[in-house]
């Protein structure tokens, strides 16, 4: 399973990336970063970074900021 | 205590009124030069148009010049106010202090919104807003104190130059024993040898007992503060809690600070950690969405880039709470301690940095092509020690730089200094001799717009390019995002009414990434929307971190998710139960839209504030040179073809650079009418008749204005 925020758990699969994963969740195409196990990844990243078994996730608001 | 050379000159004994609803209902003004001092009625007229903070600044900076005055000219004034919610402790982020002056950069106004204690201080002590004039012989001290209700202005001998030496100093010798009682705003060497200085606010951390800076940077607000000979404002106040700022309904008050600072508890540690990383989060997401900003804004991503990022600098902060204000939940102002500088007059000793933040990072590293932590590290701490913005030093050192590589100055020109991208220790150099007054430094210093004017007349370099290159707008230097692929944030930046600074407007991936504003009204609303809404905060006192930075976790599910709704409720709720003023999210936006008009037609009494006045140059738009076009071919080949069908097989680089061109500035002047048109402006760029009647700021002396540019309907 791979946790994402507080609420929200996916099964898991072997060479899931974050792309993959986020294309699950429902705001996941609004996302422009998250966390995996608390390091950043931005959206370039999300199609080549893999998700480890059990990682939490966190959606990182990137929205207006700067 | 420190005993200090301090020769008292005016000594000006007052009543402190009783705040009431966020309002003391006077402001102080200081003639430095005459050492005049005198409190005159904030009258109710003038909250309803201005709201406080930026907007009193500006009521009062307008009262005080006139057309003709230079930011050099005694009568220019340097005004600091906080805003009605300034100073409460339970919701977060609501410490600031507005500074505004005639900038030697731009020549128009300039503001600048910074943390540390001074501008909830001020208020307390008795007064929403200070309004500095004068030319001072020597250097003085203006010392306000709440406590014993007097205000004391000194002639100072023989203190420290470098800001932090001379805070440390103020802090201890009118703290009586309670440091946490005073704050300093203070600039440094630089500031008297260049126009980037910047003004650093005092805050005293209990924890660590030492005295901590946010600096006011961009702007020249600190050079301004160096000409008129003041050397220190120093305010006193010993009580802070929810009652001080008196608010109309202390119960709504502590229920909806409650709910904000709870949820950023929550959240925070989830989402942004900046109470562990601050804004160093943001470096490796614009690296890699290829907007972090790399040799003077030519590239958007370095492989280096990720060595600048939080992962590093959560290693190297001093772990602990670093609010700004009192009772702020995001804690952001992190700091370094025990850093030993291999260079200038700290060289070999121990010294604690306030920061980096993101810009500082971007701006003093990649953009130099420095990848090293502790060089930039070493920059944002010789930048605060000499009162030089990091931004404006930032962007300037990356132009010099682009002009050394490209052959446009030679080390001739430069006195020896070999300014290639990365050479740390001659950018650490430059920066010395800024604060030193000597040597090539003193060029830089002068800013972009100046320096492209001192090489092309007397080192005979190409204009052209260097209008291409030098990241300027108005005369001020961009801060620190590319954005060649953003055109809302072309516009953020070149419609931004003080300069290129994103604390306006920042929609580079409401636009690039989440293609929120496809059609030109779609980004004309967004910047207006924002750039409304952001000026609300420093109307109020307020930052803006607590709003968009940590967003609800049900925000989806809210209309208009961009706007974090919920929160813009909050803030309507915490401005009622503060003010007694009952307002709702749309009348925040009717408040920032008369200041921000009032601010427009202020530009143009100062001569700017037009269409003309409103370029960037074609650095911010696309790539300049064909190594920038090559480095990022296919994205721009495609571009060509797919958006704008344009046949491109056979033409060389450089042709297609010169297409691409050709439709970017199109486009960056269509942005320009729908925007204008949005908010209610001339093709021109200036508010209508209507406009500032329909907003209430349609004084004799404003409508005077808009008549002398001809603008009668």
């Amino acid at each position: 399973m791979v946790r994402v925020g507080d609420r929200l758990e996916i099964p898991w699969y072997s060479g899931m990336t974050v792309g993959e994963l986020l294309d699950r969740v429902p705001e996941g195409r609004e996302c422009a970063a998250v966390r995996v196990n608390g390091r950043i990844v931005a959206r370039p990243n999300f199609h080549h970074t893999p998700v480890p078994e059990g990682a939490q996730v966190h959606l990182v608001p990137m929205i207006a900021g700067g | 205590m420190t005993e200090l050379h301090l020769k008292s000159t005016k000594v000006y004994p007052y009543r402190r009124p009783s705040i009431d609803k966020g309002y003391a209902n006077q402001s102080l003004h200081i003639d430095v030069g005459s050492d005049d001092i005198e409190t005159r009625p904030v009258d109710e007229r003038m909250k309803a148009v201005f709201v406080g903070g930026k907007g009193f600044d500006l009521w009062l900076l307008w009262q005080a010049v006139s057309e003709k005055t230079r930011w050099d000219s005694p009568e220019n004034a340097i005004c600091i106010s906080s805003g009605p919610m300034g100073g409460t402790p339970a919701y977060p982020g609501s410490g600031k202090s507005i500074v505004t002056t005639i900038s030697p950069l731009t020549g128009i106004p300039i503001d600048s919104n910074v943390g540390g204690y001074f501008g909830p201080y001020l208020k307390f002590a008795g007064f929403d807003a200070l309004c500095v004039t004068g030319q001072a012989q020597g250097e003085k001290v203006v010392f306000i104190d709440g406590v014993e209700e007097k205000i004391e202005i000194f002639e100072a001998g023989g203190l420290a130059e470098d800001a932090y030496a001379l805070s440390a100093a103020l802090t201890d010798h009118f703290g009586q024993g309670k440091p946490v009682d005073i704050s300093v705003v203070s600039t440094g060497a630089g500031a008297r040898h260049t126009r980037w200085g910047c003004l650093n606010f005092s805050w005293y951390d209990t924890k660590r007992r030492r005295v901590r800076y946010k600096q006011a940077g961009r702007g020249g607000i600190g050079t301004v503060f160096a000409q008129k000979g003041i050397k220190a404002l120093v305010v006193r106040w010993n009580q802070v809690s929810l009652e001080t700022n008196a608010p109309a309904d202390k119960k709504a008050l502590r229920a909806v600070a409650k709910l904000h600072s709870k949820e950023i508890v929550a959240l925070d540690p989830k989402q942004n950690r900046m109470a562990k990383v601050g804004t160093t989060h943001i470096v490796p997401i614009m690296n890699a969405h290829d907007c972090l900003p790399v040799h003077n804004f030519r590239y958007g991503s370095h492989p280096g880039g990720n060595n600048l990022g939080e992962e590093t600098y959560e290693h190297i902060f001093d772990p602990g709470f670093d609010g700004c204000w009192r009772g702020c939940t995001v804690a952001c102002s992190h700091g370094v301690r025990d850093f030993v500088p291999m260079t200038g007059p700290y060289q070999g000793q121990r010294v604690f940095v306030d920061g980096p933040e993101y810009e500082t990072i971007a701006g003093c590293g990649s953009n130099l092509g420095i990848f090293d932590p502790y060089t930039v590290l070493e920059l944002n701490f010789y930048c605060d020690a000499y009162g030089l913005d990091t931004i404006s030093v930032g962007t300037g050192i990356a132009f010099v730089m682009e002009c050394y590589e490209a052959g446009i100055i030679d080390s001739g020109h430069t006195e020896g200094l070999e300014l290639h991208f990365g050479n740390r220790l001659a950018a650490l150099e430059l920066l010395h001799q800024m604060a030193r007054g000597e040597g090539f430094g003193r060029i830089v210093g002068q800013g972009i717009r100046r320096m492209k004017q001192i090489f092309a007349e007397r080192f005979g370099a190409d204009a052209a390019m260097m209008a291409d290159i030098g990241m300027e707008s108005k005369g001020l230097e961009f801060s620190e995002y590319m954005t060649k692929e953003s055109l809302a944030q072309q516009g953020g930046y070149g419609l931004a009414l003080k300069g290129p600074q994103h604390d306006e407007a920042w929609l580079i991936f409401l636009d690039m990434v989440h293609n929120f504003m496809p059609t030109f009204d779609q980004k004309a609303e967004a910047l207006h929307w924002f750039p409304m809404f952001r000026t609300w905060f420093s109307l109020c006192g307020l930052c803006k971190l607590p709003w968009n930075d940590i967003v609800p976790e049900d925000n989806r599910e809210n209309p208009e998710p961009a706007k974090v709704v919920k929160h813009v409720q909050w803030y309507a709720e915490y401005f009622s139960a503060v003010t007694g003023r009952r307002v709702g999210p749309d009348d925040l936006i009717t408040m920032s839209e008369k200041v921000y008009n009032f601010q427009r037609i202020f530009n143009l009494r100062m001569g700017g504030g037009r269409r003309v006045d409103d370029a960037i140059p074609y650095r911010a738009m696309g790539p300049v040179t064909e190594d920038e076009y090559l480095s990022r071919q296919e994205r721009y080949d495609k571009q060509l073809v797919e958006v704008w069908q344009e046949p491109i097989d056979g033409l060389s680089t450089a042709e297609k650079v010169a297409l691409l061109r050709r439709h970017r500035e199109a486009q960056y002047e269509k942005l320009k009418d729908a925007v204008y048109q949005r908010r209610g402006w001339t093709a021109d760029g200036i508010p209508t008749l209507a406009t500032v009647r329909r907003l209430g700021i349609d004084f004799p002396e404003v409508a005077a204005v808009l008549q002398q540019h001809g603008v009668t309907e």
